[in-house]
């Protein structure tokens, strides 16, 4: 799976469940490079005390494999022996699933596939992966999964599982986090009632309702068995004398409530408090009747949400590229990794070996998202720019002075602005630039 | 460790946990099966309609988070050299993964 889908499917899941699992199990030596992929909410197995953050004392989930593949696959050991026993559970899941898409269950060939139990877990003090078959019965691969660091190695319980936990708003106490389906679906419930209910109105005042019928007109049995547009057709003894040519009575009609409208706004405006994902959100007031000043303090609000909302997707993906970075320590070994770089409209290709993208210290990984930035960035250029009279005005010419109007130059943001063509390196600069790759062969420089 | 050998170790350990974890979330999957069947289902009685606020949000959502561009960066303890190479690290994360 790409990592646009990946990302994707994490949202998806986080609006219908609170929660995504994914996880880096596989190394394509080929390609040499991770191979990771996004669990079913609805199959995995999670520690009860985990409810934030992908800190677990085990981890589970129940997988559908095709034997073939199973028996092709490295690790994997006493494939023969699986039965066609099926896990329930996935069964379960695979059949709400068809019956909610409206879709008739696929019979799964019962030789072809097996389904298997992945189940991370500790044991005499080291962290293991486990894959079970036979309804957990059968165990079929059993790797240690090996430490890394000089901590790891000296305490393998602090080795982390290969899998990272997603939840757009984790909840106190539970393994699942908060879904866009908690927040909205009662209140999408209660308008879906009130707009059919207008809806059976409208229908009404179009066709007309019920009608009834004098029965001095003596109209017949079958013309009264059949419905009138709208309803249906009554017949009433009418003994108020009144003539026979008013004998055909519609139902009074009530005009419709603007009560209705109003609470169907009012329920909207709830969701969207539960969600902070409103037209705001994109700078859109529906109402004619907040103030400028009403609207900013909302959609602040609201972006103060979506900003944690956001954090916490990106804190799944920090985790994810440790795993990730953490596969390529353990799996690169020796061979190139080819990458084509697409840089200022041109592509080229570059190979790397382990030593030189894997670093032997400690390796932190961060996440930046380019929206939060370019708004950090903003605030920041506007305070350059404040001080830009005061500093350049005592600044003398040299080093100090480039390196801040090259700062003022980058946080403009503008596209192919190259910040060093305007100002160009002094003497002191280009030496410090000449020692670099010394320094980086750790040759003392004069 | 031959394979039967740890399967007879880790076999009442992996039934406990899984129980455990199982146990614990297995009202919550059920419900999360109904709202999966409530919402999805598209075959609604003829006449109704759904107003489908969860769909609408759930693009918003996507149309937030997937259309910020997100990168990934690696720094080292290694000093000027790990400098260096946590840049191809970036590189590697950015095009070839």
């Amino acid at each position: 799976m790409g990592l646009r889908d990946q990302r994707e499917t994490i949202v998806n899941h986080n609006a219908l469940y609170g929660l995504s699992a994914t996880v880096i199990d596989a190394w394509d030596d080929q390609e040499k490079q991770p191979i990771g992929d996004v669990l079913d909410p609805l199959a995995i197995i999670i520690d009860p005390n985990n409810y934030n953050n992908s800190k677990m004392a085990f981890f589970g989930v129940e997988r559908r494999m095709s034997r073939d593949l199973l028996e092709n696959t490295a690790g994997f050991e006493r494939v023969k022996e699986i039965g066609v026993a099926k896990s329930s559970e996935l069964e379960r899941n695979k059949r709400a699933s068809d019956d909610a898409n409206g879709l008739s269950p696929v019979l799964s060939d019962d030789e072809g596939y097996v389904d298997i139990y992945d189940h991370f877990t500790v044991y005499e003090g080291a962290k293991w992966l486990t894959t079970w078959a036979n309804n957990r019965q059968t165990l079929i691969r059993a790797i240690e999964i090996e430490p890394l660091t000089e901590a790891e190695k000296r305490k393998p319980t602090k080795v982390k599982f290969p899998i990272q936990l997603h939840r757009r708003k984790p909840k106190l106490g539970s393994a699942f986090g908060v879904s866009i389906a908690d927040e909205v679906l009662q209140y999408q419930d209660a308008i879906s009632v009130l707009t059919n209910l207008q809806l059976i109105q409208a229908r009404n005042l179009a066709l007309g309702a019920d009608v009834f019928v004098d029965d001095r007109l003596g109209i017949d049995t079958e013309t009264l068995s059949q419905k009138s547009p709208g309803g249906r057709i009554i017949p009433i003894t009418n003994d108020t004398g009144l003539p026979t040519q008013n004998g055909i009575y519609a139902q009074q009609m009530q005009a419709p409530s603007p009560f209705i409208d109003q609470m169907e706004v009012k329920l909207e405006n709830r969701a969207e408090g539960t969600t902070n994902v409103s037209q705001q959100s994109f700078g859109v007031s529906q109402s004619g009747t907040q103030t400028k000043a009403e609207i900013q303090t909302l959609q602040q609000n609201a972006n103060q949400i979506l900003i944690w909302i956001a954090n916490n997707y990106l804190q799944g993906q920090k985790e994810y590229w440790e795993a990730h970075y953490r596969s390529y320590c353990l799996n690169m070994g020796k061979g190139k990794k080819l990458i084509s770089i697409y840089q200022k409209g041109t592509t080229i290709a570059k190979s790397l070996s382990a030593e030189e993208f894997i670093a032997d210290g400690k390796v932190m990984v961060y996440i930046t998202s380019k929206s939060q930035d370019n708004i950090e960035n903003d605030k920041e250029f506007n305070k350059l720019l404040a001080l830009a009279d005061l500093y350049i005005q005592n600044m003398k010419p040299g080093y100090g002075l480039n390196d801040f109007l090259r700062m003022l130059g980058r946080k403009t943001n503008i596209r192919d602005f190259d910040e060093n063509r305007y100002i160009q390196q002094d003497v002191d600069e280009m030496e410090a630039s000449a020692n670099l790759p010394l320094l980086n062969k750790n040759i003392e420089v004069p | 460790m031959n394979i039967k050998k740890l399967e007879e170790k880790l076999r009442p350990k992996v039934t406990e946990e899984y129980d455990r974890g199982f146990n614990h979330i297995r009202p919550e999957r059920e419900r999360k099966r109904d709202i999966m069947a409530k919402v999805l289902r598209t075959d609604l009685p003829e006449g109704q309609v759904r107003v489908n606020l969860l769909w609408r949000n759930i693009q918003l959502e996507l149309a937030l988070f997937l259309t910020d561009e997100i990168g990934v960066k690696f720094l080292s303890s290694d000093g000027l050299l790990g400098e260096e190479i946590m840049k191809n690290a970036d590189l590697v994360a950015k095009y070839g993964a």
